[in-house]
């Protein structure tokens, strides 16, 4: 027990230290912020990046050793008596186990990916399906608060649509084949307007390309003074690098002006470890209140 | 001056009311228990629940978003544990300890009345729109209210020499901590972790709010080994009790103010 409560006191006060020393700077902004034996002891030992260093993860190995035993040792005397057994306890200290080798399976299995998407983009995910983001909305309140960011998303593979329109807002993810996609961002990216000889509008994003009438129409950038459209028109040699104003013709195409566009961040996430982590936190939940709620009503 | 604002001053003066007559009975060294002071805590409890549901009506979001509303509906449960300690009949009655709570919840209200805390009810941000806000701050609140009496207790602890005094004291501040343990454990911890892997993609970023959080669960968890496991009744389970509550408070202050991180708006 001695060696539990040394533990935890330890954890305590490197935790709270690690709060206070800026974690996973260069060794050269340490150097600038520290005198020369802080910075020293803050780069030799690792204090940096603290909570992927040895000062954490020995201790961290000894309470979960420590905590093994005990819990063992505990649910073993609770197993001998005949009345009046306390298994709170022994719940919650499975939960913590099951939390720290679930930590470790998360942290070292957790990957994640960015992209930024116009409407009318697609990415192609790990299984062959498709992500096709169909529309971005920015929702502001009255006051011009963000509300919220929702980009309107559809899955499909092989021609089928697995998950129709569904809405991706933060604190609302979706979850599809292992992966799971936030709401990260939003940008806004200069797009160009075009319309076609019937008037119909064709936008393309800042580096974009379609092919209208079998010629590849690509949206390069804004020009300096963001003014006119810098497009390449055609491809191969025969390809064509434009500067063109709002009214000009390129190609088939009649210039409507720029535009700024707004463009949503997706974050895709995959974690193997927070299956095992869920399961731990609700253990904990569940063995903390049966512990004191079997205590107080002993009246222990 | 808008109603809402309005009835949280008049809550905040019910607590001071509650206060005055609580150190009125104190002095007066009164056989009879103070009826009206724990019965005027709960009034401006409920006062400041009602304005903070106003609020959440005004909005149309659970009003629990920003630094006035978390410390008018802490100083709310503060002030009913406040109450019910008055009133229940399983543990010795200490007027100190809910006259403690009260003024801890009076120290919370003028923090929020202070200028510096913004006072309009606004809708919130992208990121705070979650039913598990709600579930992760009123479990944490909860825990952190019985975390107050704990640390009234335990200070009225360190302060006697008396050895009965010191055994019902003991008492106290172990019960509190053993309800209020629980509510932190499943608010500030579980809920709070599920909701961060919905919102950032991570359920534990060791942001100084998350690694605060977990310190103070530690302090806590030490607390309950030495008192129950060592069964130690000396001074050190009461020191760990007051340590763990200037952790709540470090939390729950310090840390926004101090130290930046993924709660900055919280």
């Amino acid at each position: 027990m001695r060696l539990a409560i040394g533990l935890i006191a330890y954890l305590a006060v490197t935790c709270i230290l690690a709060t206070l020393v800026p974690q996973g700077l260069p060794t050269e902004e340490y150097q600038a912020m520290y005198p020369r034996i802080v910075s020293m002891l803050v780069i030799q030992t690792g204090f940096g990046s603290f909570f992927g260093s040895i000062l954490f993860i020995i201790p961290s190995f000894l309470f979960f050793a420590n905590l093994s035993a005990c819990t063992v040792k505990r649910f073993v005397r609770e197993l001998r008596k005949k009345s009046r057994r306390r298994h709170g306890p022994d719940i919650l200290h499975i939960g913590l186990m099951a939390l720290m080798i679930g930590s470790i399976w998360s942290f070292s299995g957790h990957q994640q990916g960015s992209v930024t998407m116009a409407p009318g983009d697609g990415v192609n995910l790990p299984d062959g399906a498709l992500l096709h983001l169909d529309d971005f909305r920015f929702e502001r309140y009255d006051d011009g608060r963000p509300k919220d960011w929702v980009s309107i998303v559809t899955i499909s593979r092989d021609g089928k649509t697995i998950k129709d329109k569904v809405e991706l807002r933060v604190n609302t993810p979706l979850r599809y084949a292992g992966l799971t996609f936030y709401q990260a961002s939003y940008e806004e990216v200069p797009s160009l307007a075009l319309s076609d000889a019937g008037g119909t509008e064709l936008v393309l994003a800042q580096g974009e390309e379609r092919i209208v009438d079998e010629v590849p129409y690509l949206f390069m950038a804004p020009d300096a003074d963001a003014k006119r459209a810098v497009l390449r028109v055609g491809s191969g040699m025969e390809g064509k690098t434009i500067k063109a104003s709002p009214g000009e013709m390129v190609g088939s195409l009649k210039v409507i002006g720029l535009r700024a566009q707004l463009a949503t961040g997706l974050e895709a996430v995959t974690d193997p470890g927070f299956p095992l982590v869920l399961a731990a936190l609700a253990l904990i939940a569940i063995g903390t209140t049966w512990t004191f709620v079997q205590k107080l009503k002993e009246g222990v | 001056m808008s109603l809402g604002i309005a009835l949280a001053n008049l809550a905040f003066a019910l607590f001071l009311v509650s206060a005055a007559v609580q150190v009125f009975f104190l002095f007066k060294n009164s056989v009879s228990p103070d009826a009206l002071g724990p019965w005027a805590l709960l009034a401006a409890a409920v006062l400041l629940l009602v304005v903070l549901a106003m609020r959440s009506l005004e909005v149309g979001f659970i009003a629990l978003t920003s630094m006035y509303e978390s410390l008018a509906f802490w100083a709310a449960v503060v002030g009913i544990v406040a109450f019910i300690y008055r009133h229940q009949e399983r543990l010795p009655y200490k007027p100190a300890l809910v006259f403690g709570a009260t003024m801890l919840a009076v120290i919370m209200l003028a923090i929020a009345s202070s200028p510096l805390i913004p006072k309009e009810a606004l809708p919130p941000i992208p990121a705070l729109r979650s039913g598990w806000l709600i579930l992760h701050v009123s479990f944490t609140f909860v825990g952190e209210a019985f975390f107050v009496a704990s640390f009234v207790s335990a200070l009225m602890f360190l302060a006697t020499k008396d050895g009965d005094r010191r055994l019902e004291l003991d008492r106290l501040t172990y019960t509190a901590i053993a309800v209020g343990f629980p509510f932190f454990t499943a608010g500030a911890l579980v809920f709070g972790a599920i909701w961060a892997e919905q919102a950032w993609g991570r359920w534990w970023s060791w942001d100084p709010k998350e690694t605060w959080a977990l310190v103070t669960w530690l302090v806590y968890t030490g607390y309950l080994h030495v008192r129950l496991v060592m069964k130690r009744k000396d001074s050190w389970p009461a020191i760990l009790a007051v340590a763990g509550f200037l952790c709540t408070i470090f939390t729950f202050f310090g840390v926004n103010y101090l130290l930046p991180g993924l709660h900055s708006y919280g």
